[in-house]
């Protein structure tokens, strides 16, 4: 009977799915978002072979880890300075990039290749449309000024494209490139701003695992960890008192760091200015929502875990950064921030666990779009199941990395299992997908109480 | 409480960037003029360059809408595009603007549209 049933839904599907009349209009918003995917991963615009999806790549959460560098070809075009001549010099610093996950930037001018740059980790795009707006106008990139023109997401890729997609370092428009179309900016800032949530958090929420609610509430604790100041809902904007200010730059002294790693290398880095030409020291706000799953940390990669990264703020880099002494200043104690072990491991519970509710609902959503697919379309069914993969597996890890919630890894490893089966599935892949659904359900059910 | 709430809303000017949206200088300029992605067609100005006045530090530039006078300060980043002849950017000195000139201005600020903030210009195509 089951079979029976299974059949004859099956039958219907392939009906439903090939009829034309009774489905929706193209939708003109869902068509530029899917155009300005196509240009984020295949267009090269006739320049060295990257695409933006070369540096953002979506397996790694559209950020760019030493692991996964690690695993790519040598003909990768992430690689194109060691195998390219006419980008040999003063294009990258391959070690660096293989090493560190380092990208070369010469924000401060192109006047002195050898010497004048800034080395940089690719930030994760996710979450835009909440993250980069301010009252000062949009701040992209890891100082806020990552964008020529109006200084706008939209207009980000034309700085991007003649940074790092040039064939050499002359970098002529029209020879060494060809720069985006006005409707290719249009397509490509769809895309990204449709990526990851599409808004904030409400904290605090009602999380189950007593270390990560301390986290959160430690979070919260104006007087402790005084993290909310500068990341309102665990986001980017800040509110240090007087109402929210939207995405703000600080100098926190990350670039005063002893001990950097890529200094350790025997790698000379020039210093990095941060905003503005010459630089003011600032760096850009980003979401810590996304955080647990897109290390390393900080512009320059300083540190590999998001506990050292937490850690970071109760050392004196930053305690005695301009930051740093502003929160000193305002504190009745004197006190910039101070944490014990047990405090930094709770506040990157908390941070793992909206991570892990993150990738949870990014699942859901993906497996929701799989389970309403026609039969036909296998494609696009496997593609969006192998993004909802990488999604539960990113939940999994953040949560099983600090021994979290064991009885969750155990049902997300249930729901990887059988969006597996989804994608292997010729007949019942919805089944499969909603199948796993569910699973998520129950995981996130396990993480936070129904509000 | 709320007189540290208060401190800290008084010291966020200190703390924050307060500047407006910046349009990034370095890749700025090795676009082409007419093509500044929110710049071009909107707050910019382009057309020829028909009067230089090293006192005062202006120049006069002919537009389809009529003619615009800009200051160029120190600040002012000046740069000679040569696309047209597929050659790379150079950097350029108040002594390359030039009547004949085409050229494309960014103001400082767009309200006032007095100084510049950049100027992009193509010298004319010498003469057979």
């Amino acid at each position: 009977m089951r079979a029976g049933a299974t059949l004859a839904g099956v039958a219907a599907g392939l009906l439903l799915s090939a009829c034309g009349p009774g489905e929706p209009p193209p939708d003109p918003q869902a068509a530029l978002v899917a155009r300005g995917e196509r240009i984020f991963f295949e267009e090269t615009f006739a320049g060295n072979g990257r695409t933006c999806g070369t540096c953002h790549r979506a397996e790694d959460n559209f950020s760019l880890s030493p692991a996964l560098i690690a695993t790519l070809p040598a003909d990768d075009p992430l690689f194109v300075a060691e195998f390219v001549p006419e980008l040999a010099e003063n294009f990258e610093k391959p070690e660096l990039m293989r090493r560190f996950g380092l990208i070369l930037e010469n924000l401060d001018g192109f006047d002195d290749l050898a010497n004048r740059f800034t080395l940089r980790g690719v930030p994760h795009v996710l979450g835009l449309r909440t993250s980069i707006a301010s009252p000062d106008g949009p701040r992209t990139g890891w100082s806020g000024d990552g964008a020529p023109g109006d200084g706008s997401l939209r207009s980000f890729a034309v700085g991007a494209v003649i940074q790092h997609f040039t064939r050499t370092t002359r970098r002529v428009a029209g020879v060494d490139f060809r720069l985006p179309t006005e409707e290719e900016l249009d397509a490509l800032e769809a895309f990204q701003l449709s990526l990851g949530r599409q808004q904030d958090l409400a904290l605090p929420l009602p999380l189950r695992d007593p270390v990560a609610l301390r986290g959160q509430a430690i979070f919260l604790d104006p007087a402790l960890g005084k993290c909310s100041l500068c990341h309102v809902n665990a986001g980017s904007s800040a509110d240090l008192g007087g109402g929210n200010l939207g995405n703000q730059n600080f100098d926190t002294g990350v670039e005063t760091l002893p001990d950097q790693p890529a200094a350790l290398f025997g790698a000379v880095v020039p210093p990095d200015d941060g905003f503005g030409t010459p630089g003011n020291g600032t760096f850009n706000t980003p979401p810590l929502v996304e955080a647990a799953d897109t290390g390393p940390f900080f512009h320059d990669n300083a540190v590999a875990t998001l506990e050292a990264a937490i850690a970071f703020y109760d050392g004196d880099s930053f305690n005695e950064s301009p930051a740093g002494r502003v929160l000193a200043a305002a504190d009745p104690e004197g006190d910039g921030i101070e944490l014990d072990a047990t405090q930094i491991g709770a506040l990157a519970a908390f941070l793992r666990v909206i991570n892990g509710l993150e990738n949870i609902r990014a699942s859901v959503e993906l497996l929701e779009r799989v389970a309403g697919l026609g039969h036909f379309e296998r494609r696009e069914g496997a593609r969006l199941l192998e993004r909802a993969l990488e999604e539960t597996r990113d939940a999994r890890d953040v949560l099983a990395g600090a021994g979290l919630h064991p009885d969750a890894v155990a049902e997300l490893e249930r729901a990887r299992a059988l969006e597996e089966k989804a994608l292997q599935s010729i007949f019942l892949r919805g089944d499969r997908a909603r199948q796993a659904l569910r699973a998520l359900e129950q995981t996130r059910d396990r993480l936070i109480e129904a509000h | 409480m709320r007189l540290a709430s208060l401190g800290i809303a008084l010291v966020v000017a200190l703390l924050c960037d307060a500047s407006l949206a910046h349009g990034q200088r370095a890749t700025e300029r090795f676009i082409p003029i007419g093509q500044s992605p929110g710049i071009s067609g909107r707050l910019s100005t382009q057309g020829t360059i028909v009067g230089v006045d090293p006192g005062q530090r202006r120049i006069a530039i002919e537009t389809p809408t009529g003619r615009v006078s800009v200051r160029v300060e120190d600040s002012t980043r000046i740069w000679i595009d040569r696309h047209d002849r597929g050659e790379g950017v150079l950097s350029g000195s108040f002594d390359d603007l030039c009547e004949g000139c085409s050229a494309e201005v960014k103001y400082a600020d767009p309200e006032t549209r007095e100084v510049a903030e950049w100027v992009k210009l193509q010298p004319p195509a010498p003469s057979p």
